[in-house]
């Protein structure tokens, strides 16, 4: 069954219609006040938080699985803050309703990350910026004209004074948010193109850094799903008697997905799993054959549908002195991130809690509000960071079962795939089948002819949906 | 059962059997050590036992008892890191990070059995240890950043 609000979201997707540059959002004026007299932090819109110890704490909407969009994201706002990046506190977005600037979506994937923050970033960070000095100018009685800022401080030369951002926090709640924030020009670029330090290099090194598979919540148990042995198996018959009495074990059940084994310790799950017998049904599409579907690709002659048509690229081929033409085929392909399919979820009554290393936080809700009947808007994501990507952990399939596991037992649960699972059942980099034809006259390539064959990511995955 | 890690004493109740890596991680509450592929294939697991890297996810805890067992989070002493360590941050080795404790850990012990590893050994050395955002070049660099910080020289 598709849910109204995914399908207006896919339908965005497939528009290809450009993510409307943020604004920054963020609180009103009297929440940002209050805020800030509470806690003494500056909450200056959506992304920037100015702590009252002048550190600068930064949400990224973006998922970080190696790209560096940490880095690229902190750097982005310590230039136009004048801070340096070593004090910007980076956290990755959850789900948030005002944070879908992607396609109507919180996704990362595309190599569209910098692209799309690169300016909305920065945006952000000058709005702040703007407010602090102005409630710097306010107190001094000075033109905000005059001042400038540097090192985490407004400053202003002509009397010599200076006051760290950390010392405004109140004073620059109460300012207006900014409808026009005057970026920084690009020969004035201190920080962007010069920073070269990942954010994260510290916590990747010393063991600290915390990934999806890492998540510890209170009362958490956990979960191994013993998958089919060809896509689309489904368990006809589970013998688990003798892993039922294992220490530890909760719960073992067949579900849509597979067989899940739940125990207090994903070790004593694990264990327990060797013990259980599967009978399998050979499902739907056990036959799948990946020479069958390239043979097919490649007797395929359907023109198709043409994407750009520019020139005339026959009549250039036809009168060519060199032509030169190839067929590049894949294979459909596991993505195999290193950290293996891995989420948290935390299903309370009409409410889930999902931790997971994602790259959609939009898809995450999606599934689970799916697997076990909740409103979208009651799912709510937190994203870690994620032991790769690769387009793989843009579909949330194992957030689902997680979801329906937890559903079951009552529990937060942490599901952690089997290596053989992620390699077995993933959702694969489709299969494609590209035929090139060119051109070269006189050293020059005078015609280029593309024909692409593949399955299309987008109406599969709303099928899967 | 008792274990020596990071140079504490631990005591944990579970089977001989169970893979190290997974007490480490649940009974242990040490998680940066990583699950990669559970049959000692990607290198993630990697630790040092007696000095020497094992991979955690294929060694039963009963093997390991009383023998000094140290993680990621063992390596960096009295609050410095450890020149591997500092290296990988210097060279910016890291990107999603997931392989970089293994790495890390395969790389401290190359270093003590050669202190001025060669390309080919740094290769032979760390062959087994998979990174799926393709850091190699930088390990390597940052393998021979680490032999300099270690002999106390610089660049």
């Amino acid at each position: 069954m598709i849910d109204p609000t995914r399908r207006g979201f896919l339908a965005g997707t497939g528009a290809l219609t450009l993510a409307v540059a943020i604004g920054c959002g963020g609180d009103s004026k009297g929440t940002r006040i209050r805020h800030a007299e509470a806690s003494g932090e500056f909450k200056a819109n959506l992304y920037i938080t100015v702590m009252p110890d002048g550190r600068i704490g930064l949400v990224v909407n973006k998922a970080e699985f190696g790209q560096g969009v940490g880095t690229a994201y902190a750097t982005l706002a310590a230039e136009e803050l004048g801070v340096a990046v070593d004090q910007i506190d980076v956290e990755y977005a959850g789900s948030h309703k005002d944070m879908r600037t992607s396609f109507g979506m919180q996704v990362t994937g595309g190599s569209t990350s910098t692209a799309e923050g690169y300016k909305a970033v920065r945006k952000s960070a000058a709005s702040a910026r703007e407010m602090l000095v102005a409630a710097a100018a306010a107190s001094w009685k000075v033109p905000t004209s005059q001042c400038s800022v540097g090192g985490g401080k407004v400053l202003h030369a002509a009397s010599a004074r200076a006051i760290g951002y950390g010392d405004l926090t109140k004073l620059a709640a109460r300012e207006s948010v900014p409808s026009k924030p005057k970026l920084k020009a690009v020969k004035d670029f201190t920080v962007i193109g010069k920073h070269d330090r990942r954010v994260d290099a510290r916590s990747k090194v010393d063991g600290t850094a915390k990934f999806g598979i890492d998540t510890v919540v209170p009362n958490m148990v956990n979960a191994y799903v013993i998958h089919g042995p060809v896509f689309g198996a489904r368990a006809t018959k589970v013998s688990a008697d003798a892993a039922r009495k294992r220490p530890g074990v909760i719960d073992i059940f067949a579900f849509a997905g597979g067989v899940a084994v739940v125990a207090d310790k994903y070790w004593q799950a694990m264990a327990a799993a060797r013990e259980v017998e599967v009978t399998w049904s050979p499902g739907e599409v056990s036959k799948l054959d990946t020479e069958e579907m390239q043979r097919a690709m490649r007797a395929y002659d359907d023109d198709g549908t043409s994407v750009k048509d520019s020139g005339n690229a026959g009549k250039a081929l036809g009168r060519a002195k060199t032509k030169l033409r190839a067929i590049y085929e894949a294979p459909y392909l596991c993505h195999a991130p290193l950290e293996p399919q891995n989420c948290t979820v935390s299903v309370i009554g009409k409410t889930a809690e999902v931790w997971a290393p994602n790259q959609s936080a939009t898809v995450v809700q999606a599934f689970v509000s799916d697997a076990v009947g909740i409103a979208f808007e009651n799912v709510k994501v937190h994203t870690t960071l994620l032991g790769g990507g690769f387009g793989r952990r843009l579909v949330a399939d194992a957030c689902a079962q997680a979801a329906i596991i937890s559903q079951r037992v009552k529990r937060p649960v942490k599901l952690v795939w089997s290596r053989e699972s992620d390699m077995t059942q993933a959702f694969y980099r489709p299969v494609y089948s590209v035929h090139f034809e060119g051109a070269v006259d006189d050293g020059r390539v005078t015609a280029l002819r593309t024909h692409c064959i593949s399955q299309s990511i987008l109406l599969s995955s709303a099928e899967t949906m | 059962m008792k274990l020596q890690v990071n140079g504490k004493a631990v005591e944990v109740n579970v089977p001989a059997d169970t893979p190290l890596l997974w007490v480490l991680r649940e009974e242990v509450g040490l998680t940066g050590t990583k699950f990669g592929c559970g049959k000692a294939l990607c290198g993630a697991c990697t630790v040092h036992v007696d000095g020497q890297p094992k991979r955690s996810c294929v060694t039963a805890v009963g093997d390991v008892a009383d023998k000094p067992i140290t993680t990621i989070e063992g390596l960096a002493t009295d609050a410095a890191l450890h020149p591997v360590q500092q290296a990988w941050i210097e060279e910016n080795v890291p990107q999603c990070g997931y392989c970089q404790a293994g790495q890390i850990m395969s790389a401290v012990v190359l270093l003590r059995a050669k202190p001025k590893p060669t390309d080919a050994e740094i290769d032979a050395a760390m062959s087994a240890n998979l990174c799926r955002c393709g850091t190699y070049p930088r390990i390597r660099k940052a393998v021979h950043r680490a032999a300099e910080l270690a002999s106390g020289g610089s660049k």
